[in-house]
């Protein structure tokens, strides 16, 4: 027999929705949300966060493999993007690569930092005690490296599908509900919802 | 029916986030006990979605929003317009 799936029925909006419910549409045009950016608007924060995070934590994750360090970067790169978003220009290329760069410079100016020289001292000295026995006998591959990134993996994922997962399956909001909050069509949310698990399958198959 | 078809068409990833009716569910549980195939596709979306649950991915995303943003909030405070 297999379980019901239940799920939480809290009916609450989440923090980033209740800021947040006049965000821009996720298909407007670019142009708008740096505008919107360049105000120093918390809508146009959150709207550029929403969009964006995902891909530029995927970035630095990858990079430096490490959730709290990618954490911290991920903050920097937005405080970056933030302060510097007045020297913007379209003409040069898309707001996308833009911010993939600041990204990618973080997190390569922190590979490249003292502090992470020592930690990856560290880092291989916890590695040795992981792997071996009490005599030095090589004992597993495993480390604790890959399950912090593994805990992680979800981070990976488009937000426009964790959105959805998140809205109907942790915050118990009906299909049609979630396509009022997030101003989709009714047709985008099952299709997201679909895609979003189907992708979490591969994520955490790899 | 063509249990191929059936694993792709999305029912699946329905069921596991509770968005089926009781009758459609129950047909589902059909389907895997009938079926070992469907069984092992619906046992894998679980696992999938129950690892994300683990990762608290929804709470450290919502988080980390938070923390960024009040630290770009201080650098706005620090250089007004």
């Amino acid at each position: 027999m297999i379980a019901t799936t239940t799920y939480s029925k809290r009916q609450v909006i989440p923090t980033f929705i209740s800021n947040n419910t006049k965000f821009v549409n996720p298909n407007n045009d670019i142009d708008s949300l740096v505008k919107l950016v360049q105000s120093k608007s918390e809508r146009g924060f959150h709207t550029l966060y929403n969009k964006y995070c995902g891909a530029l934590y995927g970035i630095i994750i990858k990079l430096v493999k490490r959730t709290d360090v990618a954490d911290d970067l991920l903050q920097d790169t937005f405080v970056k993007i933030w302060k510097h978003i007045d020297t913007f220009d379209s003409s040069k290329g898309t707001l996308y690569t833009w911010m993939l760069n600041i990204a990618r410079n973080q997190a390569v100016d922190y590979l490249r930092s003292a502090t992470h020289q020592k930690q990856l001292l560290q880092v291989e000295i916890d590695l040795f005690s992981h792997c071996t026995d009490s005599i030095g006998n090589i004992t597993s591959n495993s480390c604790a490296i890959e399950f912090r990134d593994f805990k992680n993996k979800a981070l990976q994922l488009n937000p426009k599908y964790t959105e959805v997962i998140d809205l109907i399956y942790f915050y118990g909001w009906t299909q049609e509900q979630t396509a009022e909050i997030l101003k989709l069509p009714l047709g985008t949310i099952k299709t997201r919802a679909r895609k979003g698990l189907s992708l979490l399958k591969i994520l955490y198959q790899q | 029916m063509n249990i191929g078809d059936y694993i792709t068409s999305g029912i699946l990833q329905d069921y596991c986030l509770g968005m089926l009716t009781i009758d459609e569910e129950r047909k589902v549980e059909m389907m895997c006990h009938d079926y070992p195939d469907v069984a092992k596709e619906l046992h894998l979306l679980r696992q999938s979605l129950d690892k994300y649950t683990a990762s608290d991915a929804i709470w450290h995303r919502d988080e980390l929003r938070m923390k960024v943003w009040e630290a770009v909030k201080q650098l706005w405070d620090e250089n007004p317009l």
